[in-house]
């Protein structure tokens, strides 16, 4: 298992790739990476219109993987490097051509959050600009919020902000659990 | 009653709620993973503050970026402002601050405005780089 999810990373970081990371995901982990990411954006000589939206973007998706992702099966860690039941994670960030920019996370769900992903996404994909703006301050004005504070809100930001549709794959791994990749592009 | 300073961090922004000039301003970056740590206690200053309001409150959001869960927090924080604004005990405007090529910026704010009943003022201020 472990060989088979290394190798969704190695497929997602290719091109120009402006950071990636594969292991133990923390917040001090991820305070760095937002720092890196725009010192490098600010280095690349990017429009502060263009740093903020990847900027915004990348914090979205990395707080989503902190706050949802599920610790990896046992059997992901036999012959890994990998502490069994540390919380695994995968993302990139790649600048493509034309000045779009791809974010791509990966992640252990279990089945059933896999599918409810998967049906929100597809829902997500199938609205305009107007509808996702309407979407938006519909579940910004609810009084749910979710338990990890989430609130149900970032991928519907997301959505918004990147102005594409989200690319997805969802991977089953055994009865229990899948693999989620997420793509993101930022144009 | 006491005025809350909070200096801004890398994930959190400077507050400073001075209650004895009504004047409340939010500045820098909200990106905190748990907003609702952040927010409770502003949230809860407001409310106390209801006892005392009195003439013109003046808001001032002067955020650079905010994840989503801190933007239900900034709601919150509104809707005890308007509860004050609308039960007239004082007069609240909120000033919005967005940088003149951060339309997301300025959008977010035209979200807000639109959900709430207060007075929003768009600020343009010129971009820092």
């Amino acid at each position: 298992m472990r060989e088979a999810i290394h190798s969704l990373y190695e497929k997602a970081v290719k091109g120009n790739v402006v950071l990636s990371f594969e292991g133990v995901i923390t917040s001090d982990l991820l305070d760095n990476v937002f720092a890196e990411a725009e010192d490098k954006l600010k280095a690349d000589n990017e429009q502060p219109r263009v740093i903020k939206k990847v900027y915004n973007i990348l914090v979205e998706a990395l707080q989503n993987l902190f706050h949802h992702l599920e610790t990896p099966p046992d059997e992901f860690f036999v012959n890994s490097e990998f502490k069994k039941g540390s919380h695994y994670a995968f993302f990139c960030m790649t600048k493509e051509n034309q000045g779009v920019y791809r974010i791509t996370t990966g992640n252990f769900v279990k089945n059933l959050t896999g599918y409810f992903l998967r049906d929100r996404i597809e829902q997500l994909n199938y609205l305009s600009q107007d509808e996702l703006k309407d979407l938006y301050k519909i579940v910004l004005n609810n009084d749910e919020f979710s338990a990890k504070g989430g609130g149900g809100l970032g991928f519907i930001e997301m959505a918004r902000k990147s102005g594409n549709k989200f690319g997805f794959e969802l991977l089953r791994q055994n009865k229990d659990y899948s693999f989620f990749v997420l793509e993101v592009l930022i144009s | 009653m006491d005025s809350i300073d909070i200096e801004g961090t890398p994930k959190t922004p400077s507050v400073s709620f001075e209650a004895a000039t009504g004047k409340l301003v939010i500045k820098g970056r909200s990106i905190p993973e748990n907003s609702i740590e952040f927010y409770k206690p502003l949230v809860d200053w407001i409310d106390k503050y209801a006892a005392e309001a009195k003439g013109t409150v003046e808001v001032n959001m002067q955020l650079e970026y905010f994840n989503t869960s801190s933007s239900k927090c900034i709601l919150d924080v509104f809707k005890k402002l308007e509860n004050l604004h609308n039960k007239s005990v004082a007069d609240v405007v909120i000033n919005w601050y967005y940088e003149e090529d951060d339309e997301d910026m300025l959008e977010a704010g035209e979200d807000y405005q639109s959900i709430l009943k207060l007075p929003f003022k768009m600020v343009e201020v010129g971009s820092q780089e």
